[in-house]
């Protein structure tokens, strides 16, 4: 069906293929009812493998004809003695291969090849590796036979260590080997792991690996697959399920759990247990936004009189009963509205999990080497890409303005993933402004005037109280906003939002400032009639202050609201 | 280009030949072709699927087409003895005479259903607005059952097969029609397209196999309507899929990096982007540009390549890929059900009705929760 290439006929070669056409139709119906005819009898014998045969070595993808030959196979060893038997396996073994050389690509042959060879008496596995390097000397790219390969190899227990030499010397030859690189990547985990992280290499080999990654882009620089596999080098894996915020407010009675990562409060395996001065309370608990099974933050409401006793001080703990064991501990103290207990961004590099932690001078040398390609390469958009990254996992401060200069010309080398890059480039921002606003101590952040078209980790900004996203290129302040439960005060002018179905039930909320955006109606707004303490709304410059009677229309959608500004 | 009402006939009227759905023997799909006709079933679900995604299913004989679907059910026999192998077959090749009630009494001894068979048959019901009453869910349940292996996988008959995430995928569009999960362990089926993460983060047809665009889309899609996606991937996680897919598009998409572009591609991967949240990221003019490049001038459809046969199977997944970005003139299409809006919202008017039904007890015959 694929990729037949058209070639031209006359009306005497139509006739001439519809002619062949129907001969083969002719022996293809007959071949099949003598077959269904020998089944229904149950007769197991060459003539079936015979004209089984004939139908596979044009359609490979019979399935049920592979079935049937295993079926007479299993008949023969039943019935034949062993040296017959295994003549009949070796014809199979040669029938196959004259298969896979008109196909090499069907499932049906390659899996019935493994069947054959797990019941041959004598497997000889050193031939099927042959078999595999000839086809993938011909087809580098069959992952048919790739997987054929890690058959063979771990039923014939062939020393790991001998194929990540056979990597080696594909890699040697020919660097642009992309299904080389991704063998490797397998292997190495298993014959050099590092002890104390699981799935990862020892440091030593780590080194070595550096050094022939880097030989690769050196040689090709748009090979994109050793740049994947130098990414892959110096990663590391997810950080562990954590509990980064635990905040109480008094005068709301509610907790907020905020976790680093999505999870089910409320499935079955898992208990998020709160207690007060000890005492074990079971709260309701409900994801921020209403609607989701998983989120990152869940809040409850705790019943009255909970945190209203005189005492001097209250502590309140959350521990999550799931696969792993996390707790977080706050104190309320007499007389204060609000307690928080926060784990901070940069001291569990929550934003450089993408790099490894490995000595900040061997990432600082590969860095150099990055930047060095980058001068012969300029429009190279790996190597750009990976000096952003290199950046970012050093020193994301330090580098900023010259992370965002590389982005430049990233969009310029790479220009159809512009967008693509505009959302890479607000994340690393607004991980900065995070960072930022960490270092000041502060609950203000301000990310304004910073070409930002998406927002992200709003997750890690539950306790902010002001924000200003003003001058930015956003287009709506999606559900994910519904996690801003301490936002007191919201900037949003100089956007082109048209949508905040984000601003709903943020029971802090008091002043919002949309101008100059791209409020269209009424209807737009109605996520705000949620937010009970908003006292101060500007919608000066929005499509939606020149409808008639709008001032009347707000009035009435957000009984509220003592200012609403159009003018 | 496709923007006329001349193109859209062009392009159904391709599928239409290369597909007159009867059975009489090995009549269709153009004489000869018996390569095709194991999995006939699957070429009408593209064609049926396409004419859908065209609005032009009225041209087609629904009645007929789907009595001839219904003819491949693998029923359970009288005394239930051949449950594990119920399901759709792929065509009548096995020669087993047709009741559309229950299987003869001795079922046929290589009769079974086959994964895809039975995703594509359900599918085309659905698209053709069929109400699935004639459905034997216990049996479908139970075939699928049979079909995972311990590792979460599954084969595509009962007999044994290769088995990878094709399969999976087939398995879960299944369970989601019939809106009924107890065909498959959904923990192991997640713990294995979890270790079929490579090292690049795209996804492999399995665990350390190389990661492919097909396979990929069979991965999240399977999450998708499985709703566990944020679940199962962290959203670093998901980061680096959608960095793996974004970087392959290269004009229309390939499916692997340093292999050609391919019209299907727009669709695997598009699709997964899409599912993804950034789609919209994507570059719309050049991928559109390359799909319609692939289109031949004289008798309609797509193909791989540009200046190659044109084959339902490119013809369909070039209509959705052109459906991904809004195409004027093709309905939008449900990327995680692969099929279109329209046909989704009504098998989700089918889950309404089912469970105001069943709200007090079990049909029997569809067996649906």
């Amino acid at each position: 069906m694929h990729g037949r290439i058209k070639v031209k006929s006359t009306e005497e070669q139509k006739e001439q293929k519809a002619k062949e056409r129907a001969k083969k139709l002719q022996f293809y119906q007959a071949t099949t009812a003598a077959i269904s005819e020998k089944r229904k009898d149950h007769q197991f014998d060459q003539e079936v493998l015979e004209l089984t045969g004939q139908i596979l070595s044009v359609n490979p993808d019979y399935a049920t004809y592979w079935n049937l030959r295993r079926q007479i196979f299993l008949h023969f060893e039943h019935e034949k003695e062993p040296e017959e038997v295994k003549s009949i396996h070796q014809k199979e073994l040669f029938f196959l291969e004259t298969c896979l050389r008109v196909n090499p690509k069907s499932y049906g042959t390659w899996h019935h090849r493994c069947w054959v060879m797990d019941h041959m008496q004598e497997p000889d596995w050193k031939r099927e590796l042959e078999l595999c390097n000839k086809f993938l000397e011909y087809d580098e790219r069959n992952f048919h036979c790739w997987d054929y390969r890690r058959f063979v190899v771990q039923r014939s227990a062939v020393p790991v260590e001998e194929e990540l030499a056979y990597t080696s010397r594909l890699i040697s030859t020919n660097f642009s080997n992309y299904s080389s690189w991704h063998y490797r990547s397998t292997l190495l985990p298993i014959v050099h792991p590092d002890h104390k992280r699981q799935g990862r290499i020892s440091e030593k080999i780590l080194l070595k690996e550096y050094e022939l990654v880097q030989n690769a882009f050196f040689t090709d620089p748009n090979d994109q697959s050793a740049w994947f596999y130098y990414r892959w080098l110096l990663g590391r894996a997810d950080s562990l399920l954590k509990i980064n915020c635990l905040y109480v407010n008094r005068d709301q009675r509610r907790i907020l759990v905020c976790f680093s990562r999505p999870v089910n409060v409320l499935s079955k395996s898992s208990k998020l247990i709160l207690f007060v001065d000890q005492k074990l309370i079971l709260p309701e608990w409900r994801p921020v936004a209403g609607q989701k099974t998983y989120s990152c933050v869940w809040l409850c409401d705790l019943p009255e009189c909970t945190l209203d006793n005189g005492s001097l001080h209250q502590d309140i703990k959350v521990v999550w009963d799931g696969d792993d064991d996390l707790q977080k501990e706050c104190t309320i103290y007499k007389g204060k509205r609000e307690s928080w207990c926060r784990d901070s961004a940069t001291a569990e590099e929550l934003f450089r999990c993408q790099m490894s932690v490995e000595k900040s001078t061997q990432l600082q040398s590969e860095l150099e080497s990055c930047k060095q390609l980058q001068e012969l390469e300029p429009d190279n958009k790996w190597c750009l890409l990976t000096v952003i990254l290199l950046m970012r996992a050093l020193d994301p401060l330090g580098y900023e303005n010259e992370t965002l200069q590389y982005f430049k010309a990233l969009k310029v080398a790479d220009a159809m993933r512009t967008r693509y890059y505009n959302d890479l480039c607000s994340k690393f921002v607004i991980e900065n402004c995070i960072l930022k606003m960490e270092y000041a101590e502060v609950r203000v952040i301000d990310m304004s005037h910073k070409n930002l078209t998406r927002l992200c980790y709003l997750d890690q900004m539950v306790l902010v109280t002001h924000m200003n996203l003003s001058g930015n290129q956003l287009t709506c302040l999606p559900p994910s906003f519904l996690t801003m439960q301490c936002l007191e005060v919201l900037n949003a002018d100089d956007n082109s939002i048209e949508n905040v179905s984000g601003l709903s039930n943020l029971p802090q909320l008091e002043e919002v400032t949309l101008r100059n955006n791209c409020i269209q109606t009424p209807a737009d707004l109605q996520p705000l009639a949620s937010c009970l303490k908003l006292s101060f709304l500007d919608l000066k410059g929005n499509p939606v202050c020149n409808l008639p009677n709008i001032h009347s229309e707000l009035t009435l959608l957000l009984p509220q609201v003592k200012e609403i500004i159009l003018q | 280009m496709l923007c006329s009402n001349d193109d859209v006939e062009t392009l159904a009227a391709y599928i239409r030949q290369s597909n007159q759905v009867t059975d009489n023997g090995l009549g269709a799909l153009g004489c000869g072709n018996f390569r095709s006709m194991i999995k006939r079933l699957t070429i009408a679900f593209f064609a049926l699927a396409g004419l859908d995604m065209l609005d032009a299913l009225d041209k087609v004989d629904r009645a007929n087409i789907i009595e001839w679907i219904y003819s491949l059910q693998v029923l359970p026999c009288e005394d239930k003895s051949n449950l594990s192998r119920c399901g759709f077959r792929g065509s009548s090749h096995v020669g087993v005479q047709y009741n559309p009630f229950k299987s003869p009494a001795t079922p046929h001894l290589y009769d079974s259903g086959h994964i895809a068979m039975t995703y594509t048959g359900l599918a085309s019901l659905v698209i053709l607005g069929d109400d699935l009453s004639r459905v034997n869910g216990e049996g479908c349940m139970a075939g699928l059952r049979a079909l995972q292996l311990e590792d979460g996988s599954f084969y595509a008959v009962p007999e044994g097969s290769e088995n990878d995430m094709r399969f999976v995928y087939c398995a879960a569009c299944i369970c989601y029609m019939l809106d009924d999960w107890s065909g498959m362990d959904i923990d192991k089926a997640v713990s294995y397209i979890r270790r079929s993460m490579s090292y690049d983060s795209g996804l492999g047809q399995g665990a350390d196999l190389e990661s492919h665009g097909g396979s990929t889309f069979c991965a999240i899609a399977t999450l998708c309507l499985m709703n566990r996606l944020e679940e199962v991937f962290s959203e670093t996680e998901l980061n680096r899929i959608r960095r793996w897919c974004i970087m392959r598009q290269q004009s229309g998409f390939h499916g692997r990096p340093g292999k050609p572009v391919d019209t299907c591609y727009s669709f695997w991967v598009g699709g997964t982007l899409k599912l993804l949240n950034i789609f919209q990221y994507t570059e719309f003019e050049k991928n559109r540009n390359y799909i319609l490049s692939t289109q031949d001038r004289l008798v309609g459809g797509f193909a791989k390549w540009p200046e190659s046969h044109p084959d339902v199977l490119h013809a369909y997944f070039g209509i959705c890929g052109l459906s991904l970005i809004g195409e004027p003139g093709i309905r939008e299409v449900h990327p995680a059900l692969n099929m279109s809006l329209r046909a989704f919202e009504y098998l989700q008017s089918l889950h309404e009705k089912w469970k105001h039904q069943n709200s007090k007890f079990s049909d029997p015959v569809t067996n649906c929760t």
